[in-house]
Order: C-alpha cells, then structure tokens, then sequence
C-alpha cells in the first residue's frame, strides 16, 4: 500500500492529527518551530483541500476513530458542509500564520504549538460527530485561543482574555450539562443516534430531551456571540493582539455552524419548541446590533470587530431561514466573510505598526470585502441571500434587515478607514503576501462562484436530508481485515 | 471578444497604473487605455447604430441563473463612448492640472478603474454584473471624493457621497433581485422584453420603489441632492468627469434603460416627474446663489439631471428623445465648463466667486472658451444647449392629463429656465468681468496650452451639434433612443427654426428673464453679500448620521463587556430559560426523590457534609482560601461518594485531582490581589441570588431527571465488549483508551495547552511565589527515600489500570506530585526530572504515534490491538497497545501538573532549560 493512498484513507483525520503532529513537533524542537509550523500549515491547507474535492465528488467520508462502530465509538464525519468550513478555517489561518511570522509576532512563548492547537480544536469541531467529542474540541479550540489571546498581552487585553476565559469556561460547564442531559435521556452521544432516538423517545421523556438541546443552542448561541450573549465578544476581539483576533474569525461561526447541524439533525424532535425562530430573532438582532456598533466604531480594530459579529448574525439569520438558497448563500459567505474580516484585522495589525501608509490597498480590499461589496464573494452571498428571503413573502422582512445591516456596516467602515493616514511605511512582502492569500481567497471564489454555488447547494440540498447522513454514519461497518 | 476588452482594458490599466511611479508613464498608460476603448467603440459603431445588439456571455453562477453578459446596443454605446471619449480628454486634463503631483499615477488608476465600472454599468447584460458594476461605481467615486483625505471637506464630502448612493446600491440589489424574480430571469434582453409582466406582478410597487432610491441616489435626484454637491471635494478633474458627464448620469441611463420594463405606469409618471420637477428647480434656483464656482457647477448639474428626470418622467416617446439629447449636451458643456473652473482655480488659488472677477484681461482664451458652454448651458440658439432646451419646453408645453403636473410643467420648466440663464450669466459675468480680482494668492495668466484643448474640443463640439445637428448627432440620437425607446421612433427634427412657436417664446423669455433677474441680484454687487443658501438635505443627513452614531454608541454601551457579573447572570438567565421553558411548559411530570430508595443509606452522611461544606463555601466568599479549602472538602466528599457509588476509578481520579487543584490554586491565590466585592442593594443582591438558585436548583433537577432515565445506553454495548474487543477487564480505562481514546487525545492536547498557556503567561514574572527556596537537610533525606516508591506506586498504577482501578491518568499525578516534591527539596529547577515541556512533547508525540500506528496497517486512527503473551519469570503479561497511549496520557499529565505547579512555585527563571 502505497503512502498516497494510506492518506486517502484517512484524509477525515488529518485535518485534527496534522496540526497535533506540528504543535507537538515545534513543541519539542522550538527552534525549528516556524519551518514545522509553516510546512504543517501547508500539510493542514492540503488535506482540507482534498477533503473539499473528495466532497465535491460525491463521498460523504465517515472515519470511525479506533475502529469502533458508531455510535458505541466516535464518527468523524467529512461531508459538504464539514469540507467547506475546514477549507475556510485552513486558508484564514495559513494566511494568519504567514502574516505573523512575516512581522516577527510569533515570537511570544509557545506561540507555534498553541497555534496549531487552535487549528486542530475548530478542524475537530468540524468534523466531529459526536456530542461529547465536539465539547472536546470546542475545549481544544477554546485553549488555544485562550493561549492566543493572552499572547503579547498586556494590561487592558490580559483583563479582557481572562473574562474570555471565564465566560468560555461557563459555556463548557453548560455544554457539558447539555452533554450529560441528552445522554441521559437518550443513551446515546452519536450525531446521527441522537437523531434516530430523539423523536422515539416517550412523551414523557420528551421535554427533557427538548431541555438539553436547548442548552447545547445556547452554548452556541453564546460561541456565535448572538445577541443577548454578544458582550464577550467585542470586549475581547477589540482589545487583544489583532494577529490573535485575526485568527479568531472563524470560532463564531463554529457557532452558527453548530446551530445548523442541530436544527437539521434534530430539528424534527423538537416538536414546536421554536428553535428556527428564535435563531432567526437572534440572528436579525445581532446584526443590526454589529451594524450600529460598526457605526459607532473609531478604530479598524473595532470595526474589524463588529464586523465578525456582523457576518455570525449574517449566517444565523440565513441558516435558520428555512430557505434553501439563502441556507446556501450563507455557506458561500462563512469563508468569504472569514477571510475578509481576517484581512482586516491584520490591515488594523499593519496600522498599529504604523506600516499601513503605503499598503492601503489592501484596507480597501479588506473593507470592501467585509461590507460585501463587488468583487468579493461576499457581495454574491448576500445577493444570493437576498434572492432566498425575498422569494418568499413571509421572509422578505429579512432583507430588509440584511440591506439595513450592510448599509450601518459601509458607512461605519467607511467613516473609520476615511481616518487612516497615507503616511507610515509599508509593510513586509510576506505580510502583503498573508493579505494577498486572504483578501484573494474570497475574490478566487467570487470568479469561481459557479462551482462553488453548486457546490454550497449540493451542500443544502444533503442537509436537508439528514437520513442520509444518519444512514451513512451509523451504516458504516468497521474494518474487518486488512484492505 | 472586444466587448470584453472594452470591459477589462480600464481595469488591467488600474492595475498597472497602481504600481507606477513616473508621472509620464502614467499618462501614456491612462490615455492610450481610454483612446483604445473609444476606438473599439467606434470599430462598433456602425453596426450598433443600424440597430443591431452584440452580445458575449460567459456561464458563472448557475444557482442564480445569473451569466457573466456583456451587451451593447446604441444606448450602451452612446454611454460607452461618452465615458471613455470625456474620459480620454480628463486624463489629458488632469495630467496638467495635477502637474508634479506625486500621486498621479495613483488618481490615474482610479480614473481608469472608475471608467472600467462605468463602462461595466452600461455595457452589463446581465442584472446582477449590472448591480456589481454599480456599487464598483459608487466605490470608485467613494475613493476619487476622499482623494486629498486628510482634508475635512474630502473626508465629509467621500462619507455623505458613499452613504447615499451605497444606499442605493443596496436597494439596487433588492430591485434587481425582484425584478429578476418577476421577470423570469437576470438576463437583460430576456427583462427588457418582459415589460408587461413585470408591471402586472404584484411587488411591481416595491421592485420601482427600490428601483427609484438607487436611481434617484446616484443621479442626485431630490431628496438625496446634497452629496452632489459635497463632492465637489474631490480633484476638478473627477468633478468634471464623474459629478457632471458620467457617474451622475448612470441613474439617468438606468432610467433610460428600464424604462420599456418599469415605465409608462401612473406610478412611474409621478414619482419620476416630481422628484424630475423638484430637482430642477431646487438646484436652479440654488446654483444662482452659490459663491464657490464649482458649487454652482454643481447646483447646474443637479437641475440638469432634474430636466432629463423630468422629461423620462413624462414618459412620452419624444420626450424619451429630448432626455437622451439633453444628456449627450449636457455633459459637452458641463464637462467643459468644470474644466474651464479648473482652470481658474488653478491659475488664481481660489474659486471664490467673490474674489475671482475680471478673469477676461488675464485669460481671454479660456475665457471665450467658458462663455461659449455657458452660453451653451443657458440655451441660448445656435448652441447644442439650445436644441434640447427647446425639445424640453415643447414637451412641457404637450403634456397632457395628469392634471397638476400637466399644468404646472410650462410653469416650472420656465421658471427653470430662466434660472439657468441667470447662474450661466453670473458664471460668465462673475469670472471674467465684474470688476477686478480681488486679493487672489497669485497672478493668474493663461494656462499651459494642452489644458486649454480639452475644453476647446468639447467647446467645438457644442458649437457644431448647435450648428449642424443632423449629421453629427443625428444617427447615433436616433439609434440610441430607439433602443431606449425598445419600439418605434417617433418623429422629430434636429432644426434649429421650427418657426415662431411656444418653445421659442418660452426660450426668449426665459433668456430675457434670466439676464434680468441676475441684473436685479447682482445690482451694486447684493449678491456677493448674501450668505449661502441652506443647503437642504447636508445638515439632515449629518444630523441622522451623528445620531445614528450616538445610538450605536449608547447601544454598544448597554452590553458591559467588562461587567462579568451581568454576562455571566445574561447566560445563566437563557440557559435556565432554555431548559426551564419545555420541562415547565406543561407535559413534563416531575419526579421527586424518594429519600429512602433512591440513596445508597452508607453515603448518605458523605453527601451531607459535602453539601454543608458547598454552602460554607458560598458564606465565605470574601476570603478566597477558606473558600478554597471549603471546595476541596467539597471535592473529598464527592471522592468519596463515587467511591459508595462504587466507582473506584473516578473516586481516585477525583482525589487526586483534588490534591493538585487545591494546591495550585493556593499557589495561585498567592499572586492574586484579594479585593472586598463592592456592597450592592438589596434588590440587586436578591435578583442575582434568585438566577443563581434557578439556575444552581435546575442544573441539580435536571441531572436528578436525566439520571433517572434508563434508556438502553452505548455504555451497556461498551461494558459488553471491553473484554473481548479491547482486551481489558477496567471498563472504563477501556473507554477512555480505546472506545473514546480520540476524546482523551483533545483532553490531554487542553491539559497541555493549558499548562503552556500558563507557563508562558507567568514567563514576565522573574520571581515565583516561593522565591529561591534552597531546601533543607530533612526534605530532600526524605524525598531521596520516598521518591523510589512514588514511581513504583506510579507504575503498579499504571500497568493495572487496563483491567483494575488505576491507569496513566491517576498513575501521572502520583508521579507528578513526587517530582514537585523532589523539585521543591532541591529547590528550584535543579531537579533532573523537573522538565516539563519534555514530558509534554514526549507524552503527545507517544500518544500520537500510538494511534498512528494503526494508520500502517490500514486501520484507522486509535484501532488497538492486544495480546496475552507468557514472558519468562513474569507469567502472562496482558498487553494492549491502547497501554502505550495510556503511557502517553501519563506522561503528559505529569508534565502538565509539574509546569503548572512548578511555574507557580519558581517562576520562570531557570525556564531557560
């Protein structure tokens, strides 16, 4: 057997042992920390490269960890959707990785490791099929980031990244409720068991069940920053290093990706505890708040911050929408935003250096792309979003919602980048490379727009059926002999 | 294929033109770019006037129905050609105006990126590229406003100018996306024939309505006139080239364009003709009283695009034909009347019009230049001004029904007129006559002579559209209305004598009056002295800006991000109301414990002290260690109670677990200043005890429900083959090693992290809490003796674990808390075994390749094989690979426990090992 097709085998993994493999390695020879950090990166890039391919040619990859049958062992699960956002995670966070190394910010303690344990706790969560082991990796993601954000800190952020720490840790207390409520109920911890037992458990049961998806809805409701709980975010993403919180986009939309496996997994046990539409109540508001607040913003970091919590209000509106096109539009957007909003913050990170003067492009670039302006991708999502809710009339106040956010988030944009100076040097030709990737990225998929549309509705379309995926995890057989 | 070079050319010149740095260089690039556009418009031109569409599509978004189309006809063609040929002379222009400025190639590069969205917007033929290129226009102007941004008027003018037409941008979208909807399809041909659906479809009212507001946004149309003006921050050039003949105009060419699809309904008539009136007149009548020359251009402009509004508006054939006639002109003589200011308030410094008088005895050629458009503006005959003029009032005096507007036209369209008369005689009487300059910064002289020619050509162009309509604009006005028009012609005549009629009489009159009513104003210099009219709209608009700014920073506000107290009380508030909605909706039967059945009667006295213990903990909360040593109670009672539960392995977890937690945290609170929480009210201290009781209460309820269901469970299939698939007798070192071994891996990857996170934070610390600790004779005698057994303990632990109480967790912290004793002997990081990240690295990489390999064998990660092999001495040693991974979890537990202890302890200055 050859190696290629051992790594086709268990390409699933990859995305979480890879970065594993790189934080341990530059863990244990520090010196050579950013080679294997950077080599890793490429490693990681690959894989969810792959798996995006692998998906778009029709396999649902099911990887059962220690060749245990789901649901007694754990599932992973690499379908379109899971692809998707690994691709988006690996390109935001190449793109980080490059920057900081080209403007020397990875030098803080552990940086490398602690880097790679973020990537590997957000690829984890993506893939997981299992409750448990998604708290796992909502807690190896969450580590990572607390070590990213304590990086390089001082007064101010170290007070605003230990309140991070300690609302995430109240989180994982109610995730963990959350986890013990519906195994207690149901018996079951697998994605797809819980989708089979939850609407044949007894009546009697029923409300218990109801009670702990509704906890598992606030842990992420709270991770993608939706309203009442948006308070942590803002005060933490616009304090600590924007390298770190650069690298933080793509942790809401965990969030709002955790709010879509649920309500389409498990949705139909819910009964009429109305889930969609508080999602959807939530999502609206969140947005019109990011969109005041973008208004309100003095800074590119703050900006770039309400901008993260505009695009997490974006994706829930749209997931919970019930319309399939808007359902797509939003997955077409996660990457784009990401990668946007990302850009952003290192543009702010330029800024802070004062290197920014002669790089403005790329402010340009990156705002354009946040507000979801032509010819990022962003502008096709939200245009694509805006043709779901309209098509029906009961969701047409939705887009009125949408182009009333966008409008608050242009302006504000526009009112703090009009303050930038044109004076400050400019900066190094691999941070510009880092913006290049990132701000290129969601251009790339705005020329590739075709594919990638069918792509996202293919990815809705398996959504909407969740049998399929239920079938394909627990009907996948372990391996007998050796292949 | 041409079609998409004209569409791509501007943009790859943009590109380029980014990177340049000679101002020469950038010139040739931006010139030869616009001159090559303008000549493959006119390779087109013949085929595009004798009526035909050439198309080139390229798929790319399928989902949407949506292709890349590329599509011109005469309509788009006029456009195109206006665009790239002002285009070309503006470049020539400004490479004079901005004359040594460093940044030329960078406004080159805008111009040209603005032309390639430009020529995007009409050349589209597809509404959604239609839409993209739009808001590329808006983006574009956006950052040609806030060219000199540091400077308030810029930055103001760039804000107000994006705001409102980024609105109607979005609103483009919406009416796109309807319109695209109602009709069937995005593609342009397929809308336009789809006329009389689209008008019967019920959102008919809202796709015009949002329609409208991007129209009317982006050609300065009332209400959203005041960015217009604003704009006049931005470089002449841009004024000349956006704000007078192109981007204000795409609003009309959108007009233009739908009209067949969205025109000839009540609706339309009214909203477009009004919102037409009002503009004309509103800017008219502001323009006459504006002191800054290029404000007063700018009013001009705002009351011509209200004449061109005004006559779509009327929605009759002919005057479809006067509206596209009077935009080719308007942008002649608005672009070289800008040019001509330019010029002026280059040459003197200022383009006050209170000092800048007497112009002719210092430049007289670009002075007759100016009289000439300005006449041209006024309509006085012979001049392509003129001919438009008279089309308008003739249309204005045919109107007929619509009763108000029907008989206030002729009223306003007078009115306006003589209103342009008088702002063209005080811009040509102001400048160039009226006295001498007054206290200007230099001499003003003629300009350099290829500054002048850009005005002359366009200048000569006036003239000879005045002179000789029909052969010069004759087929390609004709080709261009009849694609408007998406019908027949009607018929209509270019002469310039039509006999004595209305329109004529209304022309003099309003000639005579306009010359009249400037005399009265400007008698003895009155006007000078009149302060500047209110510029409606502005003020309105900072006004809703700034408080929307103000509600989203008292909005901000309420969330208290730095107030944990609130967040944490926010969640615990959903998270009760989350579980407490469906189990106290109704339905749900309670059950409540039966005190006697339920519990086991020897732990019994264990959960009471532990709950004792749990409240004292909460009495105390001003002194965080009894606090600590409270919770630590707590935590034996718990150990305990898993032991009455008869769960071993967790109660020795727990007691370990407990013994390093408590002792890190001592360590900890050490560092920690100890503050008295601040007195609060009753009220206040009454609701935050309440959401912690529900939220404490229910979490309790909750596990006692859930506990009490007895659902056939993973764990029964888990017990049922540790044996015989995993090879271990100790269930539930078997789930975490090998059922759910991938879990273990992400805890002991956080158990690591953490442990870095913390030592790399306390690396700014030099001092740890125990300062240099040198040791005693008695401690390290003692550890020297104990040391030996806590490993073989360790081991013993470990090596049963598979299959009795024990394993690498626990087995790692009996080891850890022996190497924190013997580093706490020799004190400091002396201790040879004292190497944390070594264990880390170690316990990873051996838990890692462990699972990995597996992958050799072609199983997946974490399969585990085992076996029972019979070694000399020892007898059958049962072996299973999950117990290397549990050697890796051992040795990263050790490491995690001592650099956390030890980091508290020491500090990080030995760190250097």
């Amino acid at each position: 057997m050859t190696v290629g097709s051992v790594l086709q085998v268990h390409l699933a993994v990859l995305p979480i042992l890879l970065p594993l493999l790189t934080a341990t390695l530059a863990l244990a020879w520090p010196r050579a920390s950013r080679p294997i950090s950077l080599l890793g990166a490429l490693a990681v890039l690959a894989a969810s490269m792959a798996l995006v391919l692998q998906a778009a040619g029709g396999v649902q990859t099911v990887y059962l960890l220690g060749n245990w049958q789901a649901p007694f062992g754990i599932a992973l699960m690499a379908d379109h959707v899971s692809a998707w956002a690994l691709l988006a995670t690996a390109w935001v966070l190449f793109g980080v990785l490059v920057f900081s190394i080209g403007g020397a910010q990875d030098e803080g303690a552990f940086f490398h490791p602690l880097f790679h344990v973020l990537w590997m706790g957000v690829n984890g969560a993506f893939l997981t099929a299992d409750v448990f082991n998604l708290f796992v990796f909502f807690e190896v993601m969450l580590v990572g980031s607390y070590g990213l954000a304590l990086q390089g800190a001082s007064g101010g952020a170290v007070g605003a990244s230990l309140r991070y720490v300690a609302i995430n840790l109240a989180g994982s207390a109610l995730f963990l409720i959350a986890a013990g409520v519906l195994y207690g109920v149901s018996g079951t911890l697998s994605f797809a068991d819980l989708a089979v037992r939850l609407p044949q458990l007894p009546a009697a049961d029923r409300p218990l069940a109801v009670a702990g998806v509704g906890l598992l809805s606030v842990v992420f409701l709270l991770k993608a920053a939706a309203l009442p709980l948006s308070a942590w975010l803002p005060q933490t993403y616009g304090r600590i290093a924007p390298v770190s919180a650069a690298a933080f986009t793509l942790l809401t939309k965990l969030g709002a990706y955790g709010l879509l496996r649920l309500m389409t997994l498990w949705g139909g046990a819910l009964g009429d505890w109305p889930l969609a539409g508080i999602v959807l109540a939530c999502g609206a508001g969140t947005l019109l708040l990011a969109g005041f607040g973008a208004l309100a913003s003095l800074s590119l970091t703050q900006v770039a911050t309400w901008s993260v919590l505009s695009s997490s209000g974006f994706l829930m509106l749209v997931f919970a929408s019930a319309s399939p096109q808007a359902a797509a539009a939003g997955l077409l957007y996660l990457p784009a935003s990401a990668v946007c909003a990302s850009a952003l913050f290192l543009v702010a990170d330029l800024q802070r250096r004062n290197c920014l003067g002669a790089s403005r492009l790329w402010l340009l670039a990156a705002a354009a792309g946040v507000a979801g302006l032509p010819p990022f991708a962003t502008f096709i999502a939200k245009l694509q979003a805006l043709d779901g809710v309209l098509a029906s009339p009961v969701l047409a106040w939705m887009a009125l919602v949408i182009l009333l956010g966008g409008l608050l988030s242009v302006v504000g944009l526009a009112r703090v980048g009009l303050r930038v100076s044109n004076r400050g040097g400019k900066a190094s030709l691999s941070e510009q490379l880092a913006l290049a990737w990132l701000c290129g990225g969601a251009l790339l998929l705005s020329v590739c727009a075709g594919p990638a549309q069918r792509y996202v509705s293919e990815a809705v379309t398996q959504m909407a059926t969740p049998d399929a995926y239920i079938q394909a995890v627990l009907g996948q057989a372990p391996m007998r002999s050796v292949p | 294929m041409t079609l998409l070079t004209i569409c791509l050319l501007p943009w790859c010149a943009a590109l380029l033109l980014a990177r340049l740095r000679s101002a020469t260089a950038a010139f040739a690039l931006a010139g030869a770019c616009a001159l090559v556009v303008l000549g493959l418009l006119g390779q087109m031109a013949q085929a595009v006037w004798a009526g035909q569409t050439l198309q080139s599509s390229v798929a790319w978004l399928p989902a949407l129905g949506v292709s890349a189309t590329l599509r011109i006809d005469a309509l788009a063609w006029l456009f195109a050609t206006l665009v790239s040929g002002i285009g070309a002379l503006v470049i020539l222009y400004a490479r004079y105006y901005m004359d040594g400025d460093e940044r030329l190639p960078r406004f080159f590069a805008l111009l040209c990126a603005f032309m390639g969205a430009m020529l995007g917007v009409v050349l589209a033929g597809d509404l959604v590229l239609l839409a993209m290129f739009w808001e590329l226009t808006s983006l574009a102007s956006f950052l040609l406003i806030a060219f000199n941004a540091p400077d308030r008027g810029a930055v103001r003018g760039a804000r107000a100018a994006l705001a409102v037409t980024g609105m109607g941008g979005l609103a483009l979208m919406a009416a796109v996306v309807m319109l695209g909807r109602a009709a069937g399809s995005f593609d342009l041909a397929t809308v336009l024939a789809a006329g009389d659906v689209v008008r019967a479809d019920p959102r008919y009212p809202w796709i015009l309505t949002c329609f409208l507001l991007a129209v009317f946004s982006k050609s300065a149309q009332f209400p959203f006139q005041f960015w217009l003006a604003r704009a006049m921050a931005a470089p002449t050039p841009v004024s000349a080239y956006l704000h007078s003949a192109t981007l204000v105009k795409a609003g009309i060419f959108l007009l233009l364009r739908f009209y067949p699809v969205l025109g000839g309904t009540d609706a339309w008539f009214f909203a477009v003709s009004t919102a037409g009136a009002i503009t004309l007149l509103l800017g008219g009548v502001a323009a006459v009283f504006q002191h800054d020359l290029k404000g007063l251009l700018a009013y001009s402009t705002v009351s011509h695009l209200g004449l061109i509004t005004l006559l779509i508006g009327f929605s009759t054939p002919t005057a479809i034909v006067a509206a596209v006639f009077h935009v080719i002109n308007h942008a002649t003589f608005k672009a070289s009347l800008f040019m001509a200011a330019g010029i002026v308030d280059h040459e003197c410094g200022t383009r006050d019009l209170r000092n800048v008088n007497g112009m002719w005895r210092y430049m007289p050629l670009t002075g007759s230049l100016a009289i000439v458009a300005a006449a041209a503006m006024a309509g006085v005959p012979l001049l392509n001004g003129f001919l438009s003029k008279e089309m308008f009032f003739g249309e204005a005096l045919a109107l007929e029904g619509h009763d108000p507007i029907a008989l206030l036209a002729p009223l306003a369209a007078l009115l306006a007129g003589a209103a342009g008369v008088a702002y063209s005689a005080r811009f040509v009487h102001d400048v160039f006559f009226n006295g001498a300059p007054i206290n200007l910064p230099r001499t003003p002289h003629e300009p350099p002579l290829w500054m002048a020619a850009p005005v002359a050509v366009l200048v000569l162009l006036c003239l000879l559209v005045g002179l000789i309509p029909t052969p010069i604009i004759g087929a390609p006005l004709a080709a261009a209305a009849h694609a408007a028009l998406g019908g027949s012609l009607p018929s209509y005549s270019l002469a310039l004598w039509h006999g004595f009629n209305g329109p004529l009489a209304m022309s003099a009159l309003a000639l005579v009056s306009g010359v009249g009513i400037y005399a009265v104003l400007m008698r003895k210099r009155a006007l000078h002295q009149r302060p500047l009219p209110d510029p409606w709209g502005y003020r309105q608009f900072e006004r809703l800006l700034l408080t929307l700014a103000r509600s989203g920073v008292v909005l901000v506000r309420q969330l208290r991000g730095d107030r944990m107290r609130l967040q944490m009380a926010v969640l615990a508030l959903a998270a009760v109301l989350a579980a407490g909605w469906p189990l106290l909706g109704g339905g749900f039967e309670a059950h409540l414990p039966e005190l006697t059945a339920a519990i086991p009667q020897g732990g019994i006295i264990v959960w009471v002290v532990g709950a004792v213990f749990a409240i004292a903990a909460t009495s105390a909360r001003n002194q965080p260690v009894t606090v600590l040593l409270f919770l630590g109670a707590v935590g034996l009672a718990v150990a305990l109670a898993f032991a009455g539960l008869s769960a071993p392995d967790l109660s020795l977890t727990q007691l370990f677990v407990e013994v390093a937690t408590v002792l890190l945290l001592l360590l900890a609170l050490q560092r920690l200043p100890v503050e008295a929480p601040p007195v609060r009210s009753l009220g206040k201290r009454l609701r935050y005890a309440a959401i912690a009781v529900a939220g404490g209460g229910g979490t309790g309820w909750l596990a006692w429900e859930a506990m009490l269901r007895k659902p056939p469970a993973i764990s029964d299939y888990q017990l049922a083959n540790a044996v015989s698939g995993a090879g271990g007798t100790n269930a539930v070192n078997v789930i975490i090693v090998d059922f759910r071994g991938f879990d273990t891996l992400g805890e002991i990857t956080v158990l690591a992290a953490a442990a870095l996170i913390v030592w790399a934070f306390l690396a700014r610390e030099r001092a740890g809490v125990l300062g240099r600790f040198q040791g005693s004779f008695m401690l390290p005698t003692a550890v020297k003796i104990v040391m030996p057994f806590a490993a073989l303990v360790a081991v013993h632990l470990y090596l049963r674990g598979h299959n009795l109480p024990g394993g690498g967790f626990v087995a790692g912290l009996l080891l850890a808390i022996g190497l924190v004793l013997e580093a706490l002997a020799l004190g400091s990081w002396r201790s040879p075994h004292a190497r944390p990240v070594r264990w880390l690295a170690a316990g990873l990489g051996l838990a890692l390749l462990t699972g990995a390999a597996s992958l050799a064998l072609g199983y997946p990660f974490l399969t585990s094989a085992f076996g029972h092999p019979v070694l000399p001495v020892l007898g059958e040693i049962p072996l299973a690979s999950a117990a290397l991974f549990d050697l890796g979890v051992l040795a990263v537990v050790v490491g995690a426990t001592v650099m956390l202890i030890l980091a508290f302890a020491f500090g990080r200055e030995e760190g250097k090992k």
